[in-house]
């Protein structure tokens, strides 16, 4: 297959004060492939997603990244916004915001492209995807953890980029929501070459549909490493233990599906 | 030009006929109104033009443009901050402004021009003392409004030395400066500049509003969609701190407009059109000069030939006004 490459990631090296965080890390997103980032708390998963995003402080980072074979220091914030969204941790409403004010400002890169009317189907569609439309004009501040979530992944869905850079984005989900979010985005990289990059804690989900793992396995006091493949190749048992710092046993449900869980 | 809707939709399930650009029409016609009123009720009932011209008409317009200065500075502070108690006193400016005009009271200044003077010497020394006690563009804002804090509380404690040490000649001077007032203005250059610089920040805003509405969304959030955070931010205390100094340096340190004014806005015509900082700072603008200008001819006709100090009628039909709004609004929790 030949693909594309998307993103390059080359002897890249994150410190935080004294702490390596990932010690030269060498990856290669290539279009359409969906992207798992395992690590323990404090593992460095957030800031290499900011960083990858080029939203983090250049102090701390060493390497070079690559966008479709553009520096990251030399892509325009305008550039970045029309090519990837970032699904924060924990999204932030301001004063009075309601949802839908949340996933039509998202359309903000896309301004001069469209017409007013598209962006109000466009934020429903996206909402409706999400499965909050019916919280579309409900305040922020009313909404429960798991909603916010929803919105904001709405939002990043409304920001119609090719990539999504999404941090922990099945947290707060209940199972259902968790596992249809995880149907739409293999359906969106399959049907029209969406790129997915997701950290992640709950592993039981890795195999419902991600093609490739980041395992980050640092520990403090050492310099981080990583492991780093196909799922298939590198998420078993022993590597994820490595990575998370617990046992861990691998089952297959009826349906075939490789799951894992903690020992 | 074109009508971009990602700034917040109007709301069709609570639009009640409400649309936003006639409703900002309908403010600046208010706003012309209440200022052509305010002209025309005074004490003096059958005041003739050149009365008018030389006394009422520097006040009238100052105190729209101090109003509209001090709401958008509070309102600008509220999204910065994303606190809803946020106003221009936080950032020390106020306070600069109270030490700086009462020294020159306190050495017999009454009167003069030295005492706004003084007062934007006083405000514009805070802010200079904020830029190098944080360090400048770089850093984050939460440092510069946490020194603010500091400093206004130092301010405070100087303004209480002052008074102490005052001679009985200055003393009712500098407390009634402290209340807040208007009827220094005297003069038509301060008033042209005053609303040259009101207009200034006015169009600014206008300009930065869209990205200042993203802002709300978080600076990660707004980075991410690719809105130069750290500018915006600096410009936003840049702005905030400029109108309130301009606005306190002539009119004393008139409080709550900047509080009140923008929730105002926000409890009634922005829970039916969404939060839309390209509406929101604007009408603040207009909202906060006709509340000033109603307030001021409160002030001058109420007891009259006496006269009262607007501050005080500011806070006397705001803090009520406010409350009312937040007791009726209890169900909305977005505040």
């Amino acid at each position: 297959m030949t693909q594309e490459t998307l993103l390059e990631v080359q002897n890249f090296t994150l410190t935080i004060g004294n702490r390596v965080l990932i010690a030269d890390l060498d990856w290669t997103v290539k279009v359409g492939e969906r992207w798992c980032l395992i690590g323990r708390n404090g593992a460095g998963k957030s800031t290499l997603l900011k960083a990858i995003a080029g939203m983090q402080n250049q102090l701390y980072m060493h390497g070079n990244i690559r966008w479709q074979g553009k520096d990251l220091p030399l892509c325009s914030p305008q550039e970045l916004s029309k090519l990837r969204a970032y699904g924060e941790q924990f999204p932030q409403g301001g004063i009075g915001l309601r949802s839908i004010d949340v996933v039509l400002a998202s359309q903000w890169p896309w301004r001069y492209e469209k017409e007013s009317k598209e962006f109000l189907d466009h934020a429903m569609a996206s909402l409706a995807r999400c499965d909050v439309q019916h919280l579309a004009y409900a305040p922020w501040q009313s909404l429960s953890g798991g909603e916010r979530q929803r919105v904001s992944l709405a939002a990043c869905f409304a920001q119609s980029t090719p990539v999504l850079i999404l941090d922990e984005p099945t947290s707060h989900l209940d199972i259902h929501h968790q596992v249809t979010l995880l149907e739409m985005l293999v359906n969106a990289s399959k049907s029209c070459q969406q790129t997915v990059i997701a950290s992640l804690h709950e592993i039981s989900l890795i195999g419902r549909g991600f093609t490739h793992a980041l395992m980050l396995t640092g520990k403090v006091g050492e310099a981080g490493g990583y492991l780093i493949g196909p799922v298939d190749e590198v998420v078993n048992p022993t590597n994820l233990e490595k990575s998370l710092g617990h046992p861990i046993l691998e089952a297959t449900t009826a349906s075939g599906v490789k799951v894992f869980i903690p020992a | 030009m074109r009508d971009f809707s990602i700034y917040g939709i109007e709301d069709p399930v609570y639009l009640r006929g409400m649309k936003k650009s006639p409703l900002f029409l309908g403010l600046i016609v208010f706003a012309m109104l209440s200022i052509a009123g305010a002209l025309l009720i005074g004490s003096v009932a059958n005041a003739d033009l050149s009365l008018i011209y030389q006394l009422r008409l520097p006040r009238v317009l100052a105190a729209f443009a101090v109003g509209g200065l001090l709401a958008m500075s509070g309102c600008l502070l509220q999204v910065l901050t994303r606190n809803p108690l946020a106003e221009s006193s936080v950032l020390g400016v106020s306070g600069g402004a109270s030490v700086g005009a009462l020294g020159v009271l306190m050495m017999g200044g009454a009167g003069t021009i030295w005492v706004a003077g003084g007062a934007w010497l006083g405000a514009i020394s805070v802010l200079v003392l904020l830029w190098l006690l944080v360090g400048g563009y770089a850093t984050h804002p939460s440092r510069l409004l946490l020194a603010g804090v500091m400093v206004a509380t130092g301010c405070g404690a100087i303004t209480s030395l002052m008074i102490a040490f005052a001679s009985d000649l200055a003393m009712p001077g500098m407390i009634h400066w402290l209340m807040g007032d208007l009827d220094s203005v005297m003069s038509l250059e301060v008033v042209g500049a005053l609303l040259g610089i009101w207009l200034s920040v006015l169009l600014i805003l206008m300009k930065l509003a869209p990205k200042i509405h993203l802002l709300q969304l978080g600076t990660d959030k707004a980075l991410s969609l690719g809105v130069d955070v750290p500018f915006i931010q600096w410009m936003m205390v840049l702005l905030a701190a400029l109108s309130a100094a301009s606005a306190v340096s002539v009119a004393g340190s008139i409080g709550f407009v900047g509080l009140l004014v923008p929730h105002i806005l926000r409890t009634t015509v922005m829970k039916h059109l969404g939060p839309d900082q390209t509406f929101l700072l604007p009408a603040s603008g207009l909202l906060g000069g006709i509340f000033l200008v109603f307030s001021d001819m409160f002030a001058r006709t109420v007891i009259a030939p006496s006269q009262l100090p607007v501050g005080v009628i500011t806070a006397l039909i705001g803090v009520p006004s406010f409350l009312f709004l937040l007791a009726r609004l209890r169900q909305w929790s977005s505040l």
